[in-house]
Formats: C-alpha cells, structure tokens, sequence
C-alpha cells in the first residue's frame, strides 16, 4: 500500500484513539459482534474495552447529539463501537476471558433478528 | 426461606406422583410417531402474536417440521387473522417462499395460480384447457385459528376436537388480561440441535441448574445465601399446562467490576429486567403471576402445552418454542420483545441485553446435546426429577397421557 499524505478518518473529532479499533469491531450486526467477541483473544478484548471505555461517555454524548436515526457516517462508526463495547464488556466483566465457561465454539446458535439500528 | 421450608413439596402440592420418570420417550423413533399424531396434529400450537401482522394483507409462514407442514397465517380485509396450508390447489407446490410480508393475494411461482388472502382461488391462465376444474373447490385449505390474549394459535386437526378455550382450560381463564409490553417487536434468537425436543425444552424449565450453568452470570441474581440452589417460590399445573415462579436474590447487585453495566444503567437492575427495588405494575399486580405474591419474585415461566413458553417479569416478556425435528433432533426459537430504542443510550442498554442473553442462552444449550447423547447411550432407563424440576416431570407426565390417550378429551380429562 502507498503511503499517502492524507488521513481519512473514520471517527468524530476527539476519537482517533478509536481508530485502530473500527477495523475489527466495526460490524453491522448483533450477531456479527457477538463472534467478533467470540473469537478475540482476551488481550484484544482487553485492548478495545480500556481504550473505549474511558471515552465511552463523551462518546455517547456526542452521537446523542444527532437523532438516533440520522448519524452521519463518522458518528455512526462511533455508535458501532460503543455497541461492540457491550460485547467486550460481558467477557471482561463476568467471564474473565473472551467466551463463557465452558460453552461450545462455533455453536449452533444465531442471532436471526436483532433491536434496531445495527441489530 | 422458612416458608418454603414449611409446604409440603410444591410436587406433592401439585398432586404429581414423585417416582422417577422414564428416559424413554426421549430417544424413541416409535414414540416419536406417537407425538406426532397425539401431541402435535391435537393440540392448539402457538404461530406467534397479533402485532406481528397488524395490517390486512400481512402475512408470516410458519414451519412445522414434525407434521412436513407450512402455514400461511395473514390478515384479511375484514381484521380478521386466518391460516392455510401453504401449498398450491394445482400440482401442490408451496406457494408462498418467504417467511414474513405484505400481500392481498397471493401467486404460485409455479404456474401462476393466483389466491386471494382469504384462500379464494382467483385466477388461473389457461383456464378452458383444464377439465371441469371447479375453481370454488380449489381454493387455499384452511387450518383452524383462534386468538387467544393476542397469541395466535393453530391446530392441525381439519376438525379439532376441542376448541381453544376448552384446550386452555383454567390456564386460559387465569391468565386473562395479562399484560404483554412491547408485543411489536422482538430479539430472535434461534438453534438447531442434535436433541429431542423435550431435551431442549427441560433446560429452559427450572432454576435448579442455574448455580452450576450459569454461575457468573446469573447465580447471583437468581441464588443466594437464603436460597442457595434456587428453588421456586411456587409452581401450578393446569391440565396439560403448568406455570412456575422463580426466585431473585434481594442482595443481588453487580459485580464491582461491571463498569460498562453501572455506566449504561443508572440503577441497579437485573438482566431479565427485575427492577431491585420492588415495582409495582399490572403485570407483578396479576393474580396469576407470582401467585403468593412473594417479594423476592423475579419472574414467571408459564408453559404451554405442548412446545411453548411465555416467561414474565415485571418489566418484559420472552418466549421460548421448541420444535421436533426428528426422533432426536429439534429446531429452538426464543424470542425477547423490546421496545423500539427512542435514544442511543437505549439501544446500548437493548445491546448489553443482548450481549449478555445470548451468553446465558448459549450455557443453558451446552448441556443439550450431551444429556442427548446420554439418554440416547441407553445406558440408564430413569431420570431423577427434584421438586425444582416439577415441570419436567408434568411436562413428561402430560406428553405420555397425551401419547396414550385415543381422543384429546380423554388427555385433558381431570
């Protein structure tokens, strides 16, 4: 890949320590974040929820300052994160590591629908 | 506890027998026969909730794998919810492929024989090449339906025996003018598993399990130091149906490490959302929810016989349905209905729900298919059935008498 001299951000303003994050748990769904989750290392996890959490709040301040349903694409990003980070915090703060005890991975569950947006 | 220490047990109460039950209904392909035509051609079976196709013209199809059949529930211009097999009057193939939409009439892509939402046949191309064909005798075959608390059932009998009300008995009449928030939409989680049934149903149908399955995430809310293996509060069979009361722990709070959970809720709450603090609402006020009205109540299971369950806290309700596939295999569809979110801190909260959910669903399922292959083995002939696992056992007990039963009055006779 070029080097090039622009850099397009993908978050607000104030986030760029997210950055790095979007690639892997920018996802779409409930379903696809749950095995992003699944299949993170602990130390991944880890990563995104000590980074995240900490700007969590202004986060939240920021995307609310739109309507739920009109996010430009930057705060939308944002709003992702901040879903994914729901995720990370189940293996962080009840497991103690990325999958619950003792349960089967891959598994025969799925999430066919999920709560709207990004459900 | 001391209250509980005091009854007699709630299976005693409950007029059940306390011997151990036989496995073998769980892997047997004959007995597998037996349900099909007794249990699931007989009984009155959940298709889903009104809200799901408020308009006329809205549609769903419903799979029912253990009778091959495929319905057609929709709404016609009058209001009113009606279903037909879904397969088309000319070579019999299924007309409609998709599972949920919006449609006035609807058209084989077969041949294009067109129906009308009420089942009329309305149109055929070529019409004067067929021979005599009577098009008012070809239209769509109804299945019976009949709405119940907003639940939409079906019965695959042409003519059932019993209707509705008479199948739900003293359950149907208990229940009435139970509230249901957020009917309109829901969570759909889904599994296919290597498990009869039964299997799957039993794991969703007691707390006894919760302090070994679940024992970071919800032993402590639904175990506790006055309560250490989680028993009921209370438990009710009605003819074929049966309700149970699950205890919370008052103590409960979060762990001092859930640092995403206290940021995203202001208060403490539980995960199947029991307020701590005492609430005080039509669905906890119920005479039939939490029946002795118990403090420490976090929520209800109500089972409906034969495949459903409609769980009921004070804030939401869940349902679970589980449908045989085979012998020893069964399709798993659990549906938690939640508002629409109004801000982003909303859906974040609908999210950690979510995330946490499907964590604890996917403990509750660990067991399944090894307790499968277990009973499968052949190696053991009883399953051991505690006072906490009452609905197992009315479950079993109820599937046998229907199993045995030559007419569907003779299984819900007292």
């Amino acid at each position: 890949m070029k080097s090039s001299a622009i850099t397009t951000r993908l978050l607000p303003t104030g986030f760029e320590a997210l950055e790095g994050f979007v690639g892997y748990w920018d996802v779409e769904t409930s379903h696809a974040r749950w095995q992003r989750r699944s299949e993170a290392s602990m130390d991944q996890i880890l990563a995104f929820y000590n980074t995240a959490l900490p700007l969590a709040d202004r986060a939240l301040a920021h995307v609310e300052s739109f309507p739920l349903d009109g996010l430009p694409d930057d705060t939308a990003r944002l709003m992702r994160l901040l879903l994914a980070l729901t995720q990370a915090a189940i293996a962080v703060e009840y497991h103690g590591q990325p999958r619950a005890a003792f349960t089967p991975y891959p598994h025969a569950l799925r999430i066919a629908a999920g709560m709207s947006p990004w459900g | 506890m001391d209250e509980l220490r005091k009854i007699e047990t709630l299976t005693e109460a409950a007029g059940l027998a306390t011997t151990p039950l036989s496995a073998e209904s769980y892997r047997s392909a004959a007995f597998y026969d037996l349900e099909r035509e007794r249990i699931f051609r007989r009984a009155w079976l959940v298709m889903g909730r009104v809200e799901a196709i408020p308009q006329p013209g809205d549609y769903f199809v419903k799979t029912i794998e253990v009778l091959d059949a495929s319905l057609i529930l929709t709404r016609t211009k009058d209001g009113a919810i009606r279903g037909f097999h879904n397969v088309c009057s000319h070579r019999q193939n299924q007309l409609v492929p998709g599972e949920t939409g919006n449609a006035n009439r609807f058209v084989c892509r077969y041949h294009s024989w067109t129906y009308r939402n009420d089942g009329e046949l309305i149109a055929v191309p070529d019409e004067a090449r067929f021979f005599d064909l009577d098009k008012k005798k070809c239209g769509l075959t109804p299945v019976a339906v009949e709405v119940w608390e907003g639940w939409i059932f079906a019965n695959l009998t042409p003519e059932p025996e019993v209707s509705l009300a008479e199948f739900l008995g003293d359950f149907g009449t208990s229940h009435r003018d139970l509230p249901y928030p957020n009917p309109e939409r829901a969570l759909v989680l889904t599994g296919e598993f290597q498990a009869n049934w039964k299997t799957v149903a039993d794991a969703f149908s007691e707390a006894y399990h919760i302090r070994t399955i679940h024992a970071k995430t919800l032993a402590p809310v639904y175990t506790g130091a006055a309560n250490p293996y989680g028993r009921p509060i209370s438990a009710e069979v009605y003819g074929p149906h049966r309700s149970l009361s699950t205890w919370v722990n008052p103590e409960f709070a979060p762990p001092e490490r859930a640092l995403v959970e206290k940021w995203l809720y202001p208060q403490a709450r539980t995960v199947t959302g029991t307020g701590k603090t005492e609430e005080t609402n039509r669905v906890a006020m119920h005479p039939a929810v939490n029946p002795t009205k118990s403090p420490e109540w976090a929520s209800d299971v109500k089972w409906l016989f034969p495949n459903f369950h409609i769980h009921v806290s004070a804030t939401m309700f869940w349902t679970h349905q589980f449908w045989p596939t085979g012998p020893r295999t069964a399709r798993w569809e659990g549906r938690f209905y939640m508002p629409v979110a109004r801000t982003a801190r909303e859906r974040l909260q609908q999210e950690h729900y979510v995330s946490h959910m499907t964590d604890i669903m996917l403990e509750d399922v660990m067991n399944i298919e090894s307790t499968q292959r277990g009973m499968n083995s052949g190696a053991k002939d009883l399953l051991h059935i505690q006072d906490g696992e009452i609905m197992v056992r009315h479950s079993l007990q109820q599937v046998e008498r229907w199993a045995k039963a030559a007419t569907v009055r003779e299984a819900l006779a007292p």
